[in-house]
């Protein structure tokens, strides 16, 4: 993990004093943030005060109703967003501007719609800054693209143009994306929401397999499945709405690395399943 | 792809099947007078037919005489302008050959566009980019773009006296003009999710420029460099009476001193004829470029 910095917003030795000291530091600090957003004026409170520490390595999922904020907590860590107060820390450096630590998948797959499928993947990689600097040969890089790209199931549609495919398809194309800059962070909002419930299922499993080699990895995921929630991560916040706040915060009592297979079917999910769902329902409003 | 514009096909409703549902008004179906009007407007072949019917008339209300205070020689005919084709074809006009003349003009117009439209893509992507420069400019081009190049003439013979520079000039200025325009708002109007993404993988200003802005820009890019290639070509004749010894437009105009109508009409006719093959070749170089639009 000794990536080098190259973006200007960032000091460069503040992020390699960060880097040696990385086991002390969470990997993503958000204290005090609220978010406040004016309309004509008008005030419209989106995010009360967030506080969340996730330490590297970490898994943590965020749910919550449609509309509490979700989307607007991940745009402010990953630094597209400014937080009205409070700040965000992502392994030790104030974030003022998209962090080259963090890979972020949009709730809306941005694909670009002028690249076919196995350009839209390497793109980040082969162009990026800062991001796998041992890719730097083509050769290498082309293989591992490939590799991702039949792992997500896209083997035969890698020439193919994002219109050419469906919206899962898309999907999977923006997750192998993210997986191929292989950044410390990953910011995920909503990956597999337009996905069926098999092609969820096979990437849940592809993603554990992932995660339990890269031990490193820190992953915020954002998403509406309790279920999926559980199965993937090591904690998981739960979030009310109007404003946006964390309501409780759940460690999942499952082992890490994880296998899906027995996830999928422990009772104790289930039961804490159950517990979320409670504890949500209050605010939903239909 | 969030937020763009819907095909032209949709917006025009070209394509779509000809109105066959029954009326729910319980009105009767449409007259078969109707019908065939719109069998007609919608076949492939209607321009053709439409230039041969214009043809026809011209012809008859000319052998009829049917055009009153006006000598028959000075409106000329079909049959005269297919003939001073012809002659044209052969034997050339005043020494050079058609070919000749048509070469000076495309050669005029394709130099310009190329110095005008070379200038208006960095121009127009600088002033998209950084709004200062858009505020500073734009003022400017949009009192030059409404001025007919006619009226820059005199001023380019003074600049420039009567050589090729002048005419290159008047050529290249209507094409940045315009060109400029599609540029800027290509720019303008990238989807934030691009730029966004751009962003998240942190490319260099330069390749976010040459990878996800020029891209994202290039639909209305072409829609301007279409604009101005039609518009450069469409003032050739205007930049070639600035005393040209070649061109078509220099052949329309001596001409018309002659009173040789059908010379004329010939100049006329090829003029649009290579329009309408510029247009096909941009609509062409689109289809292929930019396959992704609208889908
Ligand atoms: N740019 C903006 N300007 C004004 N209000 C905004 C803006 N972005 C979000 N909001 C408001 O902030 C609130 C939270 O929006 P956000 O997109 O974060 O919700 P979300 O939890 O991601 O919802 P979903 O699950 O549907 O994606 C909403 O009430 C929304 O109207
Ligand atoms: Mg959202």
């Amino acid at each position: 993990m000794t990536s080098e910095v190259t973006v200007g917003s960032h000091d460069v030795n503040a992020v390699k004093n960060a880097l040696a000291s990385t086991d002390a530091l969470p990997a993503v600090d958000v204290s005090g943030v609220t978010k406040t957003f004016v309309i004509k004026r008008q005030t419209r409170p989106a995010l009360g005060e967030i506080n969340m520490s996730i330490p590297a390595g970490r898994v943590i999922s965020i749910v919550g109703p449609t509309g509490c904020g979700k989307t607007t907590l991940l745009n402010i860590i990953g630094g597209f967003e400014r937080p009205t107060e409070g700040t965000v820390r992502v392994r030790g450096v104030t974030v003022n501007g998209p962090s080259p630590e963090c890979g972020y998948v949009f709730q809306e797959a941005n694909l670009f719609p002028w690249l076919d499928v196995f350009s839209n993947v390497i793109f980040a990689a082969r162009y990026g800054h800062g991001l796998r600097k041992d890719w730097s040969d083509e050769k290498h890089l082309r293989a591992k693209v490939d590799q991702y790209l039949e792992n997500v199931g896209l083997a035969d549609a890698r020439k193919l143009y994002p219109y050419q495919i469906s919206g899962g398809m898309r999907a999977r194309a923006a997750l192998a994306r993210v997986l191929v800059a292989n950044t410390s962070v990953l910011l995920l909002d909503e990956p597999f929401s337009s996905l069926d419930a098999l092609t969820r299922a096979a990437l849940h499993r592809l993603l554990l397999g992932e995660l339990a080699e890269d031990v490193d990895r820190t992953i915020v995921l954002i998403t509406h499945d309790i279920e999926e929630a559980l199965i993937l991560s090591h904690e998981v916040y739960v979030m009310s709405p109007s404003p946006g706040t964390i309501l409780e915060r759940y460690d999942v009592p499952l082992g890490w690395p994880r296998d899906y297979d027995e996830a999928v079917v422990d009772a104790r999910l289930t039961a804490q399943k159950k517990l979320i769902l409670d504890r949500l329902l209050p605010y939903i409003r239909i | 792809m969030p937020g763009t514009a819907a095909s032209i096909d949709q917006l025009t409703g070209h394509n779509m099947a000809p109105d066959t549902v029954p009326d729910p008004k319980g009105q009767p179906p449409a007259s078969s007078g109707k019908r065939l009007l719109s069998l007609l407007i919608n076949s492939p072949a209607y321009p053709a037919l439409l230039v041969i019917a214009a043809i026809c008339i011209w012809q008859f209300v000319v052998a009829k005489g049917l055009v009153p205070g006006v000598p028959t020689r000075y409106i000329g005919s079909p049959t005269g302008t297919w003939d001073a084709f012809v002659h044209l074809a052969n034997k050339g006009y005043l020494g050079s050959s058609l070919w000749q003349e048509v070469s000076a003009s495309l050669i005029r117009v394709l130099l310009g566009f190329a110095i005008g439209a070379g200038i208006a893509i960095p121009f127009g992507m600088a002033m998209g980019m950084y709004p200062s420069v858009g505020k500073l400019f734009g003022p400017i081009f949009s009192f030059l773009r409404p001025i007919p190049a006619l009226a820059f003439i005199p001023v380019v013979i003074i600049w420039f006296g009567i050589g090729q520079t002048g005419r290159i000039f008047v050529i290249a200025t209507t094409a940045f003009l315009y060109a400029v325009l599609g540029v800027l708002g290509g720019v303008q109007h990238v989807p934030q999710a691009y730029l966004r993404a751009a962003r998240n993988y942190h490319l260099s200003r330069r390749r976010t420029l040459l990878y996800v802005v020029l891209p994202a820009a290039l639909p209305e890019i072409m829609v301007g460099l279409r604009t101005g290639m039609a518009l450069a070509w469409a003032v050739v004749v205007a930049a070639e009476l600035i005393a040209a010894q070649h061109g078509l437009g220099y052949m329309i105009e001596n001409a018309s001193t002659f009173f040789e109508v059908n010379v004329v009409y010939v100049g006329i006719a090829i003029i649009g004829a290579i329009g309408v093959l510029i247009e096909l070749g941009f609509a062409l170089a689109s289809k292929r470029l930019l396959h992704w639009v609208g889908r």
